[in-house]
């Protein structure tokens, strides 16, 4: 009989295997929340815009550096089935690196054009 | 592994008796009892035949709206006909058909991917689908007696308000709704669950069928778009009931937080039904080249990104709201980015085409395929031009959107239904579909959809708007008009040689080819009613390719569970990462009970529509009591010992705890209503960013600060005396009463603590209907009160199942979901009492 | 080779439709919507080409050469052609729109300001539309725009009742009029002329018959025709002008310069100078106006004019006469 196990690994495996796509949905969250107070209440100045947004991308790219570099060298998904764990790399090292790019595409996008208006 | 390794996991010859068992256990009811089957095979069979019949019925409507518009100033249909036809057609396209097609396929083949006998939970399934016939049934039929919502698929306030919509017609859109999203929650449950812990042993997740992969991303976002739309029809009737102003400007409240809601869900809608689809060409490219999927683990992360990206798309369809440019250019930004996964996809396709060794044969499953690609190349590549801001001002809302979308919704997902229906077949019938006859749909249907949506663009593009019963020859739309009519009855006809064919060739039962396509995955394994004689261990991606002796030592039981040890239904559930065995689970067989829930079920929410409210509670009130009794004799405890399954491995029957399957399903549950509580959270958050008066104006009735602690208290003293009775159970045989006391407590305190915080507000005079700000601070105590009625019943049952001498420390799986349930609910009602009383006071002065 | 012809001529149709339609998103005339063309092509021309490269690939993998098969097969193009490729593409191209929503205006600051302001407001199922004076005073209209050529013109975009959309494809894209907001749109007409524009967003019954006529007119006339519109009308006391107000008219219908002062429907001071009646549904003249006081819900079901059917014939005629003269 196998012994009961807790799903920590599981939820471990999930997480970490997700942390890309979680920093793009948390960068992008952050810059289209922050925007929204911006253009519609006075909670936060709209001359710390690009700061904020300049702030949040460098971390969230950071995170996304640091991660890769963790599972890249370390070999974080050590598993006795070495299929299972060179699967997990490889989707989380590419999911990183899809989530990378969609983060710089808000970010273009954070810069290019003016925080409030319509430009209509 | 080799030959010898297989021959240890159940010795042969195995006993006689044993297949006859299986056979008798697992068969489908006859006659009259049919409907009472679980069998995923009948289910999914029924639940694909219901959504095929209103994919059907839901092309008819176009066709009429396609005669309408052939010629200018045509009177074939009246305004309020048209009006009522297309909003039909998109409701039932996306939602009756679109979705349950989807988890038709998921009950289908899925176990049988698997190779698990059944799906974790098969009455749950059967409860959706029945809920989903009947309700959908009944919507569908509103058509007739001009009873049909008229405000579209995605039914906008204010039109959809009671000012503009006084009759019942927007409210059967709202029950239509309500179905679909019950029975694509409990699909989602079934889904998740059954991915990831009935896959046979070995079959570690990098081994998991790509369709799995999709099915478990689809699931995923069920139990997080779902909630959005399943609140935003919330607010809707409760707006059209009760007035209270979520959507009215007037009183503090934003037509466009609809908006928000319906595409938070509605654009992963999109992706819900092109995962699956996508996933089932995944599955049968490899077959037809014969060949492995080229970047199996790129296609893992495209299903995965999608998933994903598409919630950062919502506000893709509210382009030419006037938001600030800025929040569109960021939702542009993540269309780009979820172009990428399609991308993926799309080269892995033609690179494994392109792998293939013979000559690539064009089946029809084949032409299916490849006409899928064809036309879903197209509507990606509209779907950047419609990305781009600029551009989208222009094509929203005209014929473009209506060509870019059937071209995205048909090529990603009817074609690869059809390619998979004929692929599919062979698991299913006696005999394969006619090639000659598959061939002429196909050819109907392509030329056909081209012929009627290709010119659509330009249509769109020379200013003809979408839901438009009419226009003038003036506008020089006529030519393209005409065509695409021509177009669409062509699309009819390949329909039509198709139902022929089914009619003639499709025939349920066994006796066919077993792979008659040289597949290499488990679903074409020799089948029966009990799905396969054992359950395989697997090592590779496609076993059948790899072993070609599988299907014979499956079929001759050399595999796990080659019988039924415990003389019932039951299926072996593995760990989630490796699918090591872990346990087996024994499940209920066919049965009235869920059948009845889910026809009481529809009967409430009916009429509940047509506003006979004491009927509708009778009815709510016998769906309960069904539920009940089909739960009753679920949860049998360790009635059996350890089971040998084969391969030196015994395994308990019964296991409650992280490792239950039960327990998965209760988490899932709770991500869903986590999601629920969250758009509640965005909406209230949303609504005072649009409208901080009336918050303004509410702060007075806000009750004083030692209230929201005594409820506090109260919810928090809750949650230890479910932990008090979990720990004052006894060991089976000996009924514990503090246990059944201490369950009462609970939730006599967590219903006290929801009623002092609904009577504090109450009190200081506070009405719903007054502001935006009221009705948000009710809907928050309603959210938390429907979960409260769940926990309140389950309270109960618990209690009478402790006095039946079923509940004890043992076998204590109702308790366990209902402590989990109400841990939840606490944690949601304090997050709620912190946002309705520190929100306001820490804005106020800031305000 | 008689396909092709087809084909051709097809094309040759599709683009005179294009310049020449009143409401084609394909024609230009506007600063939004001629920055909006030259993407448009861009988008469509480009589109073209990656579904022939991408149709081509899979043609090769299916039948082509066995060496061009072997290239295609591996797992490299998975990646460059699923993620390098769109990748790249995809951020040169959105930076380009992002570019051309630049170059939009910002509204209410800066010196190049609008000087024209118009509110239009959107109902069921017609445009009233409110000429904003600098000096504070109104002038309304209905179911007619004009602006003058060469100057920028804001519109402010509201609604009455339900979420509608102002699209004039000819100068602009599409924008909502939705209640409690207020959008606003700049249009730049660059020459003289007439045309057609249409409610893109569902706005219930009569959705399909709501559109409005857009002239854009030389600096002169156009000022010219303002100042007209700002006159009252002078109404006889013809029996025409009885008739319609002893048939209650006036209580949902205004004629500066008479006691109707409705406020209901649209303001009828100057009908006649209207190129239409029921918002773009009938031409404007006797015969129209005949068949709209006869039978107007056949004509435009759903509207919410009661019905008039209880008009004698002449007293019918005199409403008739009277209505075409408010000049």
């Amino acid at each position: 009989m196998t012994p009961p196990r807790s799903p920590v690994k599981f939820l471990l495996y999930g997480a970490l295997s997700l942390s890309g796509i979680l920093a793009w949905a948390g960068h992008f969250g952050l810059a289209y929340g922050v925007q929204h107070l911006v253009c519609q209440s006075a909670l936060i100045p709209a001359n710390l815009w690009h700061v904020i947004l300049a702030a949040a991308t460098g971390l969230f790219i950071a995170c996304i550096g640091l991660v890769f570099w963790n599972i890249r060298s370390r070999n974080v998904f050590r598993d006795p089935d070495g299929d299972v764990s060179q699967f997990y790399t490889y989707v989380t090292l590419t999911l990183l690196a899809v989530s990378l790019f969609g983060i710089l595409l808000t970010a273009i996008a954070g810069f290019m054009i003016p925080v409030c208006g319509s430009l209509r | 592994m080799t030959d010898k390794d297989r021959q240890t996991i159940s010795p042969v010859p195995r006993p006689a008796g044993e297949e006859e068992d299986l056979l008798r256990i697992w068969a489908t009811p006859k006659g009259w009892r049919l409907p009472t089957a679980v069998n995923n095979t009948v289910i999914g069979l029924l639940y694909l035949g219901a959504a095929f019949l209103f994919f059907v019925l839901a092309g008819i409507l176009a066709l009429i709206m396609r005669t309408q518009l052939a010629v200018p100033g045509n009177d074939f249909v009246n305004q309020d006909l048209y009006n009522q036809l297309f909003t039909m057609h998109g409701t039932t396209m996306m939602f009756l058909f679109a979705v349950p097609a989807m988890e038709a396929l998921g009950v289908l083949l899925l176990p049988q991917m698997l190779a698990a006998r059944d799906l974790p939970f098969p009455r749950l399934s059967a409860f959706a689908v029945w809920a989903y016939i009947v309700g959908g049934s009944v919507f569908f039929l509103t058509i007739f007696f001009d009873l049909a919502p008229q405000g579209g698929w995605f039914m906008y306030p204010p039109l959809t308000l009671t000012e503009f919509q006084p009759g019942d017609n927007a409210d059967f859109w709202l029950l239509g709704i309500g179905f679909i999203e019950i029975s694509a929650i409990a699909g989602a449950i079934e889904i998740i669950v059954g991915v990831f812990r009935t896959r046979p042993p070995g079959m570690s997740l990098d081994k998991l069928p790509i369709f799995g992969w999709a099915m478990l991303i689809f699931a995923g976002m069920i139990m997080v778009a779902f909630p959005a739309v399943i609140l935003a029809t919330m607010l809707l009737e409760i707006e059209r009931a009760f007035d209270w102003p979520f959507f009215t400007a007037e009183l503090g409240g934003d037509p466009l937080l609809w908006q928000h809601l319906f595409w938070f869900f509605g654009h992963p809608e999109v992706y819900i039904i092109f995962l699956p689809a996508a996933g089932l060409v995944s599955m049968i490219v490899p077959t037809i080249a014969r060949k492995p999927l080229v970047g199996y683990n790129l296609i893992v992360v495209a299903i995965a990104a999608t998933g994903f990206f598409s919630f950062g798309l919502w506000v893709h369809h509210m382009f030419t709201t006037g938001i600030p440019a800025l929040s569109l250019a960021f939702f542009s930004a993540a269309s780009m980015a979820v172009a990428i996964p399609s991308g993926i996809q799309f080269f892995s396709w033609i690179a494994t085409f392109a792998a293939s060794n013979r000559k690539i044969q064009f089946t029809t499953p084949s032409l299916f395929v490849l006409g899928m690609l064809a036309i879903f190349l197209i509507g990606g590549l509209t779907g950047v031009m419609v990305a781009m801001v600029p551009f989208n001002w222009q094509a929203h809302d005209t014929y473009f959107i209506v060509a870019h979308m059937h071209y995205v919704l048909v090529g990603g997902m009817v074609f690869p239904l059809f390619a998979g229906f004929y692929y599919w077949v062979p698991i299913l019938a006696k005999r394969q579909l006619s090639e000659r006859l598959g061939r002429w749909a196909f050819w109907l249907m392509f030329i056909g959809f081209n012929v009627a949506f290709l010119p659509m663009h330009f249509t769109g593009l020379l200013g003809m708007p979408r839901r438009v019963w009419t226009y003038s020859e003036a506008m020089g739309w006529g030519p393209l008009n005409l065509v695409s009519t021509l177009g669409a009855f062509t699309i009819a006809a390949g329909v039509l040689v198709f139902i022929v064919d089914l009619a003639r060739n499709f025939r349920v039962g066994e006796g066919g080819k077993d792979n008659p396509f040289g597949a290499g995955t488990l679903e074409f394994l020799p089948q029966d009613v009990y799905s396969t004689r054992s359950i395989p261990h697997v090592s590779s991606r496609y076993p059948l390719w790899d072993d070609p002796d599988l299907p014979r030592a499956v079929a001759a039981g050399e595999h796990y569970l080659p019988n039924a040890p415990t003389g019932g239904r039951e299926t072996l559930i593995t760990s989630p990462i490796h699918a090591r065995p872990q346990y087996v689970i024994q499940m209920p067989g066919p049965s009235w009970s869920h059948v009845l829930a889910a026809v009481f079920t529809a009967a409430f929410f009916l009429l509940l529509t047509v506003k006979l409210v004491t009927p509708a509670l009778i009815c709510g009130a016998l769906a309960i009591l069904s539920c009940l009794v089909w739960v009753w004799g679920i949860d049998k405890g360790p009635d059996k010992g350890p089971i040998d399954i084969g391969g030196g491995l015994h395994l308990p029957v019964y296991v409650t705890g992280p490792m239950a399957h039960g327990w998965w399903a209760m988490i899932v549950l709770m991500i869903v209503a986590g999601s629920l509580f969250f758009a509640y959270l965005f909406s209230y958050l949303y609504l005072w960013t649009v409208s901080p008066d009336a918050w303004h104006a509410g702060r007075p009735y806000l009750p004083g600060a030692l209230r929201p602690f005594l409820s506090a208290l109260l919810l928090i003293s809750s949650a230890g005396m479910i932990w008090g009775a979990r720990h004052r159970l006894k060991i089976p045989g000996h009924r514990s009463l503090v246990s059944a006391g201490f369950i009462l407590l609970a939730a006599l305190f967590a219903g006290t603590g929801l009623g002092l915080e609904f009577q504090g507000h109450w009190g200081q005079g506070l009405r719903p209907q007054s502001s935006s700000y009221a009705a948000m601070v009710y809907l928050g105590i309603i959210l938390s009160a429907q979960i409260m009625l769940a926990i309140l019943i389950m309270c109960f049952y618990c209690i009478a199942r402790i006095l039946a001498g079923k509940l004890d420390r043992i076998r204590v799986a109702s308790l366990e979901n209902t402590s989990l349930l109400l841990y939840y609910l606490v944690g949601q009602a304090l997050l709620g009492l912190l946002l309705i009383h520190g929100f306001p006071r820490i804005m106020g002065p800031l305000a | 080779m008689s396909a092709g012809r087809g084909l051709a001529g097809l094309g040759m149709a599709l683009f005179l439709i294009a310049c020449q339609g009143q409401q084609s998103a394909l024609s230009g005339g506007g600063a939004e919507s001629d920055r909006t063309l030259a993407l448009t092509v861009l988008l469509g021309v480009g589109g073209a080409i990656i579904f022939l490269l991408v149709a081509g690939a899979l043609l090769v993998a299916l039948r082509g050469p066995r060496r061009w098969r072997s290239f295609l097969s591996a797992h490299t193009l998975v990646v460059h052609g699923g993620i390098t490729f769109p990748a790249v593409v995809l951020s040169l191209l959105m930076i380009y729109s992002f570019a051309v929503l630049r170059a939009g205006p910002v509204p209410e600051s800066g010196p190049d300001k609008p000087s024209h302001v118009i509110r239009v407001e959107g109902l069921q199922w017609w445009w009233r539309v409110t000429y904003l004076q600098p000096d504070g005073s109104e002038i309304e209209t209905a179911n007619e725009i004009r602006i003058p050529v060469g100057e920028p013109v804001r519109l402010e975009l509201i609604s009455a009742d339900v979420i509608h959309s102002l699209w004039i494809p000819a100068y602009a894209g599409k924008l909502d009029m939705i209640p409690g907001h207020t959008n606003t749109l700049t249009l730049l007409a660059s020459e003289p002329g007439t045309v057609r524009g249409q409610c893109a967003e569902y706005c219930g019954g009569a959705h399909a018959l709501m559109a409005l006529s857009v002239t854009a007119m030389l600096p002169p006339s156009y000022e010219r025709w303002l100042a007209g519109q700002a006159e009252p009308s002078q109404p006889g006391e013809t029996t025409g002008h009885r008739a319609f107000l002893s048939a209650g008219c006036g209580g949902c219908h205004t004629i500066r310069g008479s006691p109707a002062r409705g406020r209901v429907g649209p303001d009828l001071t100057h009908l006649a100078s209207r190129p239409s009646l029921g918002a773009g549904t009938l031409e404007n003249d006797a015969a129209g106006l005949a068949r709209w006081l006869d039978d107007h819900h056949q004509v435009k079901p759903d509207n919410l004019m009661p019905d008039y059917d209880f008009l004698t014939a002449s007293e019918q005629a005199e409403i008739v006469t009277y209505l075409s003269e408010l000049e």
